[in-house]
């Protein structure tokens, strides 16, 4: 990929932060915009800007025609079809959504909800709800010393309550590992045991690195961000299977939904615009759709090579500091393996593919993250630092707070090379 | 970034004042930030003193324990530090306002992000003495 050409598309990476150029390296919290989105939002509003549906006028056909025009282009990006996306602000409404509606109106005391102990908290929350209003299990997929959800332990959870699983919730990408889920085999291993049971995938740090097969994986919900996919922020996307679609009651009534309204009754449109109520955020659908022709225009297989290996590069770099223990994949992998030391050093097999995309967060031996983050701040490098949303995990693993450095599009193996000198300041003010 | 890790305050992380526990503390609180993993226990010991009002009550001593990022520890060993140089009793640090006392650590430049940390020994030293204080 011509990273060069591709910085030049985001404006905001010309930013100068402490007289030093900026390093971005915070991706996983959010991506930067590229300027063919901004432009996108901003000719929408200085051109064709209405309210979209119920408009006999040139604008609101034009608003409305781009606004169908986005759902095919994220549905397309993310291998769906187009009554099966909902359009909602971001990843946490989209799992709120189906705790709210699907879960609500189909599980019962006795039923079990799966998840792990890695989720993002917005992957964890709405089923302790979930659980506490329906009276569901909830029930969690240990995770494997170097952070990955353990499989053959979610294998044998399914087997054991064939019957009574009704949803797995997971991670495809944890945002604080970087360890990557094997989404064909989770399918295939729940659609083999609990029969009745549905498949929700957290893909907010997935979108943006790796191709989305939806339709071909057969999961039912698929959660996604727009603003960790190069879009903007406040929309995003529920994808989820037709069927499911059909058969669940919205969330939210009102305008936009309705085909005949009485005082005490109303029939509601077919989907995916049952789902639609109320004025959606038309310039944000136009911007995401703008990030998915941006991203398609990369090539998703080249985007994943390129974060695959920043990823590899940054794991070999930092195992060069003897302060730094990674968190997460580091080393070939097999289940339980030796301790962390020994899958460093195995790193330097030229085979070394570490399960793991995106992100590297590590702990700085005697430094505290927050300090770590504020250092490399002050070298004009910006990454993340403490709990990053999965504070059930934190815990079991005994982090106090962890640093995270995620990658972009635009990073080169040289913002890795400017993070690792940013880490000998550290040194250098802590010792 | 100057503000935060002066050489005053890195001295301070590394080998911090009044660090430990207090035997025959008068109050012990806990303060922490769970965002982050920090927690501090400052305890607090009055001077031998009998009258029932508050307006005599002397601090004999003070002292923390904790774990944290650099400035939440050094920034609360420097309060205590500067807490006692006053020499102020009971009445008088009950009337500090947190803003008083994160002038009083010099702690006006630290970012906005690090506000938590830089006010965890603070609050801590603020619920002693307002637990303390409602005694009298």
């Amino acid at each position: 990929m011509n990273t060069n050409k591709i910085k030049a598309d985001f404006p905001i990476l010309s930013r100068k932060i402490n007289d030093k150029s900026l390093v971005y390296l915070d991706n996983a919290a959010t991506t930067q915009k590229p300027k063919q989105v901004i432009r996108a939002i901003s000719d929408y509003y200085e051109q064709h800007n209405a309210n979209v549906h119920r408009g006999i006028h040139k604008l609101s056909e034009e608003s409305t025609g781009l606004f169908e025009e986005a759902r095919k282009t994220v549905v397309g990006f993310m291998g769906a079809k187009p009554n099966e996306l909902v359009w909602v602000r971001n990843t946490t409404e989209a799992i709120n959504l189906v705790a709210q509606s699907w879960a609500r109106q189909n599980l019962k005391t006795g039923d079990v909800i799966i998840a792990s102990e890695l989720e993002h908290h917005s992957n964890l929350i709405p089923w302790q709800v979930v659980a506490k209003e329906t009276g569901a299990g909830l029930t969690f997929v240990d995770v494997t010393p170097d952070g990955q959800v353990d499989l053959e332990h979610l294998e044998m959870m399914l087997e054991a309550m064939k019957n009574e699983v009704k949803l797995v919730a997971l991670s495809a990408l944890s945002n604080t590992t970087g360890a990557e889920l094997d989404v064909e085999r989770v399918v295939k291993m729940v659609r083999k045991y609990a029969k009745n049971a549905k498949i929700l995938l957290d893909g907010a740090q997935w979108v943006g690195r790796k191709k989305t097969e939806f339709d071909r994986w057969g999961v039912d919900f698929w959660a996604f961000s727009g603003h960790k996919m190069y879009g903007p922020m406040g929309i995003g996307g529920l994808v989820v299977k037709r069927e499911v679609l059909e058969e669940t009651e919205p969330w939210l009534t009102g305008g936009g939904m309705i085909e005949e309204v009485e005082l005490t009754s109303a029939t509601y449109t077919p989907i995916p615009e049952r789902w639609d109520a109320g004025t959606p955020d038309v310039a944000g659908a136009v911007g995401l759709a703008r990030a998915c022709v941006y991203l398609d225009g990369l090539g998703m297989e080249k985007v994943e090579e390129h974060e695959r290996e920043l990823t590899r590069y940054a794991v070999g770099r930092l195992k060069e500091i003897p302060e730094i223990e990674m968190v997460g994949p580091v080393g070939e992998i097999t289940k339980y393996q030796a301790p962390i030391t020994k899958q460093i050093q195995n790193s330097n097999n030229q085979n070394f593919k570490p399960n793991r995309l995106g992100s590297v967060a590590f702990l700085y031996m005697g430094v505290h993250a927050h300090d770590v983050a504020q250092i490399l701040d002050n070298e004009g490098v910006a990454v993340r630092s403490g709990h990053h949303c999965t504070m059930p995990l934190h815990t079991k693993m005994g982090w106090a707070a962890t640093t995270r450095a995620s990658f972009g599009v635009y990073n080169t193996k040289s913002d890795v090379d400017r993070l690792v000198e940013g880490l000998e300041k550290v040194n250098k003010v802590f010792r | 970034m100057d503000d935060i890790y002066r050489d005053e305050v890195m001295e301070h992380y590394k080998n911090p004042r009044n660090f430990g526990s207090l035997e025959g503390a008068d109050v012990v609180v806990e303060e922490s930030n769970a965002s982050c993993g920090d927690e501090v226990r400052v305890s607090l010991k009055l001077g031998n003193n009998q009258s029932p009002s508050i307006k005599h009550q002397v601090i004999k001593d003070i002292k923390f324990q904790g774990q944290g990022c650099a400035v939440s520890m050094a920034f609360t060993s420097l309060l205590i530090e500067r807490v006692k140089e006053e020499g102020w009793g009971v009445e008088e640090l009950k009337d500090k306002s947190e803003e008083d006392l994160v002038k009083l650590v010099g702690g006006d430049g630290v970012s906005p992000a690090r506000q938590k940390c830089l006010r965890m020994g603070i609050k801590a030293l603020r619920k002693a003495v307002a637990k303390i204080s409602s005694n009298f």
